[in-house]
């Protein structure tokens, strides 16, 4: 809980503040149509300033990404990784400070900020016992308290990709209990099932910007190197009041790092390998599985101007016939601070993949195998996701940003029986402003628009424009209480087809029951446009034709949630009661009339369920621990059956263990049930085979840490090789054993 | 407490998971060998039919007609890729005898396979034999196979003839 540092220590110095718009002439040349667009308040006269530096009390070391948020405003800071932050253009009064970092008890503390001056402040932070993220942007499109937000949201930090090895996003996500990737497609609290990749029912963010492709819904987990990831938020629940189409079921969101002070240059080494099935006849090549991948990021900074250039390559031979990788990674970021209260960022992201085809596998006795004739199949794909923001903080009670982002993709199938490509790119400007009014209002509100450009042989080509119009209002109508209401309308159009348009409203409430207890409601609508590939897909394989209908409407979501947050100093306890409805879900289907395969809106469906989570700390020793586990009953309202593709009770179970101050240990176990309904391949009633079992997975890891410059991790996964279907004809990961040594000079 | 929890559920988590999961299973996988035009090389194989799927009956010596076979049918393979010379397969199987054999579709597999396989004996209509899976010095042009417990047999090849005569 927060509370009073009496170890900090509050200086005033007055300093003369210079004019930074005569030290940056020329970027405002650069920029003055931005300028133009975004400004029209003058620089406040008279303001103050706070700066300071954020250390750990125990380590006596900076803490860098330490939030501090200027309370009942829109101001706000990061820490640097030196620990120090600035907060320009803070007008003269008394102000409370929140000052947060995972690990660390969070504080508040009240400053003065008199006219012209600048408030400098040291502040210390106590390590606390349970580790989590404390700021989230999601949940409103500005940063808050986790425990404010009225749906669920969970974080997993950097330290939890570092400690586990990850090579994508993909890796970590699971680790969330209610969250499950099949191939790829990820689904939250049941959302989706499994539709090879094609329209995902959650959306995928990088700092704010949608990271999948327009044709076909694929998500590019491979899109942000995970060392450049700062944490990853998931809104698990609707999020299309905020966020449109495919938020249906959750939001992911991945924020990445700002660019650090100085000169420095990162490089990341790792390799391993996967361990060989135990059954001879399973092992499908004698040569070992390895996996390689190398970065080198360097970064600077020319006055205001932040730059950051790196080049990575990841490999590996996969732990099944076809599932190798080769991957080049290019970045470039940019951060251009103007006048203090008004940032650029910008980051360039090139990924050129190459990766064998593995769609089934040979056969349940050689299950890592690849069918005959397939064995050169690969998919070619190039990514590139180029977003720039400007962000203008007018003053502490109104802030802009503008937004552009585009996003490529293009994949050539070369495979044995089909040679078929799709190209998609969209370019997406965003204006947003978020208001502080008045003591009783945060207002955030935004326009999206959209412009799509597809070509491919598989759908055709086609162009697509959506436009939106959002916007949320959270009044603290006490102390104690917060209502929030927002809704967002979405307009779309595939090329000359009639405009559809979708109002998604959503309310929430937060009520804190006592100071360690806060109840959480929400309820909100959702939806999702279909996806061109399911809209005009037509083509053949095997003997199956697969017809287009353009016809298809959006499938939508009507969903509730009720929460108990309980924070006490070593144990954190959290649960959530969920209920979802779903009208005109879109599934494949077989025409009678044709016998030609479509795309319909077909399901009704209901998801409720619920999730308990406790995070924990040992009293005297330095033993951090989480269990959550999640129940869903999906049901199939059409069909009277349970959706398919969906593990009814998921359980994560974490421990840390800190041996030294340099050393951690940790062993994680994750259990799904078994599947109880597939669609692609369902069982042999009569011969009883059937490959679904339940999903154990132990993986543990070790960590050497020496400071910010040194980080040497060992993980393994699957430490217990077992052996499972994640769907049909598709077996799990094997044992991983990987090493990764990240150096910063 | 907790911490003993936790060690509990991790170490119930190990006795379940070490080197465990799968059952072995029973079955057997070959390739069906597709007749191929002799100047092209491409796959012969007749607009008539729509698919074709490996189809394996329980053995029984008193087969009379070609719809007590299909009676008997107790599981089919995935749609063969007719566009291959050598279209692979596999079946996974209880243990027991059988016969194997190939069957043109003369429906849309779409439809066939969703239906139940009981109903599907009531249209032996829609199957076309093709091919039988029988041992080089067979003279019935069928031989029974027997699949073992945990026993999978490779090398079930099987020969089309679109002229098959079943032998029974």
């Amino acid at each position: 809980m927060s509370k009073r540092l009496n170890s900090m220590q509050i200086l005033k110095v007055q300093l003369p503040i210079s004019n930074p718009l005569t030290d940056l002439g020329f970027s405002r040349c650069i920029l003055a149509l931005l300028c133009v667009l975004l400004s029209g308040m003058p620089l406040a006269a008279g303001n103050g300033q706070i700066a300071g530096t954020v250390y750990s009390k125990t380590k006596a070391a900076p803490l860098p990404g330490t939030n501090i948020l200027v309370k009942g405003t829109l101001l706000g800071a990061a820490a640097d990784l030196g620990g120090e932050f600035y907060i320009p253009q803070v007008p003269p009064g008394e102000y409370t400070l929140q000052v947060l970092n995972i690990g660390y008890q969070s504080v508040e503390l009240t400053v003065s900020v008199a006219a012209d001056s600048l408030t400098q402040l040291v502040i210390e932070l106590q390590p606390k016992a349970i580790r989590s993220p404390e700021i989230v942007v999601t949940g409103a499109r500005r940063a808050m308290r986790k425990i404010d937000s009225p749906v669920t949201i969970a974080t997993l930090s950097a330290e939890e990709l570092s400690y586990r090895n990850a090579a994508t996003v993909q890796d970590i996500l699971p680790y969330e209990s209610g969250v499950q990737l099949i191939g790829g497609q990820i689904s939250m609290r049941g959302s989706s099932g499994y539709a090879r990749g094609a329209g995902s029912r959650v959306i995928v963010l990088v700092d704010g910007f949608p990271a999948m492709s327009f044709d076909n819904g694929t998500i590019y987990w491979d899109a942000v190197p995970v060392q450049d990831i700062e944490r990853i938020e998931i809104l698990k629940g609707p999020g299309s009041a905020l966020y449109g189409s495919n938020a249906m079921g959750g939001v992911v969101n991945i924020i990445t790092r700002t660019i650090a002070p100085g000169v420095r240059t990162a490089v990341s080494l790792g390799g391993g390998f996967y361990s060989k099935p135990a059954e001879e006849s399973q092992i499908w090549t004698k040569r070992p599985l390895l996996i390689e991948e190398w970065r080198v990021r360097h970064s600077r900074h020319f006055g205001a101007l932040g730059v950051a250039l790196a080049l990575g390559r990841n490999q590996s031979a996969g732990y099944h016939a076809n599932g190798w990788y080769r991957r080049w990674i290019c970045s470039g970021e940019l951060d251009y601070i103007l006048q203090q209260n008004r940032l650029i960022r910008s980051r360039l992201y090139l990924i050129l993949d190459d990766h064998g085809s593995f769609t089934e596998w040979k056969s349940p006795y050689q299950p890592f195998h690849t069918p005959l004739n397939t064995e050169d199949d690969h998919i070619v794909t190039h990514k590139l996701q180029w977003s720039t923001q400007y962000s203008y903080v007018v003053n502490p009670a109104q802030s802009r940003l503008l937004r552009l982002n585009i996003f490529e993709t293009r994949f050539d199938n070369r495979l044995h029986n089909n040679r078929g490509y799709a190209h998609s790119r969209t370019l997406n400007p965003e204006f947003q402003i978020n208001l502080r009014p008045d003591q009783n209002h945060y207002i955030s509100s935004g326009v999206d628009l959209k412009f799509h450009q597809v070509a491919a042989d598989l759908w055709g080509d086609h162009r697509g424009l959506e436009a939106a119009v959002y916007f949320q209002d959270e009044m603290p109508l006490a102390s104690f209480l917060s209502f929030s209401f927002g809704a967002r309308w979405d307009l779309n159009r595939v090329d000359r087809a009639q405009y559809r348009q979708q109002v998604n409203p959503k309310l929430g409430l937060t009520l804190d029951l006592s100071k360690t207890l806060v109840l959480r409601a929400s309820h909100g609508w959702a939806y999702r446009a279909p996806a061109m590939a399911e809209m005009f897909i037509q083509t053949q394989q095997y003997i199956f034709q697969v017809k287009p209908n353009p016809e298809l409407r959006p499938e939508t979501n009507r969903a509730s949630e009720i929460g108990l947050f309980r924070q006490g100093r070593w144990v954190n306890l959290d649960l959530a009661l969920f209920s979802s409805a779903y009208h005109d879900l879109i599934e494949p289907r077989l025409d009678h009339a044709d016998q030609k395969i479509q795309f319909r809106n077909l399901t009704e469906a209901r998801i409720r369920g619920f999730e308990i989570t406790a995070d924990w700390a040992g009293q005297r020793t330095p033993l951090t621990g989480r269990v959550s586990y999640t129940y869903i009953d999906p049901r199939d309202l059409s069909a009277d059956d349970v959706l398919a593709y969906r593990h009814r009770h998921t359980l994560v179970v974490s421990e840390q263990l800190l041996i030294s101050r340099h050393v951690t240990l940790g062993l994680d176990y994750r259990y799904l049930s078994r599947m109880e309904r597939v669609q692609l391949y369902p069982e042999n009633h009569v011969t009883g085979a059937d490959q679904r079992v339940p999903v154990h997975l132990v993986s543990g890891f070790c960590q050497y840490a020496l400071d910010q410059t040194l980080r040497i991790n060992l993980s393994v996964e699957n430490l217990w090789q077992y052996y499972y279907v994640v769907v049909e004809r598709n077996m799990g990961p094997l044992r991983l054993i990987k090493l990764r040594i990240d150096y910063v000079f | 407490m907790k911490h003993c929890l936790s060690i509990l559920l991790i170490t119930a988590a190990w006795l379940v998971s070490c080197e465990e999961g799968l059952d072995p299973v029973a079955g057997i996988e070959g390739v069906v060998r597709f007749p191929t035009d002799p100047l092209t090389g491409a796959v012969d194989f007749p607009d008539t039919l729509k698919g074709a799927v490996v189809v394996v009956a329980e053995f029984s010596p008193t087969y009379t007609a070609v719809d007590s076979f299909f009676a008997h049918i107790v599981a089919t393979s995935a749609a063969l890729d007719t566009t291959q010379a050598d279209a692979p397969y596999y079946v996974q199987l209880a243990p027991g005898f059988y016969f194997v054999g190939v069957v043109g579709l003369t429906k849309p597999l779409a439809e066939i396979l969703f239906m139940p396989l009981d109903s599907l004996a009531q249209h032996p209509e829609y199957f076309k034999p093709i091919g039988l899976y029988h041992l080089p010095e067979s003279t019935l042009g069928i031989s029974s196979i027997r699949v073992g417990e945990a026993e999978w047999l490779t090398a079930i090849d099987i020969d089309v003839d679109y002229g098959l005569e079943l032998p029974f």
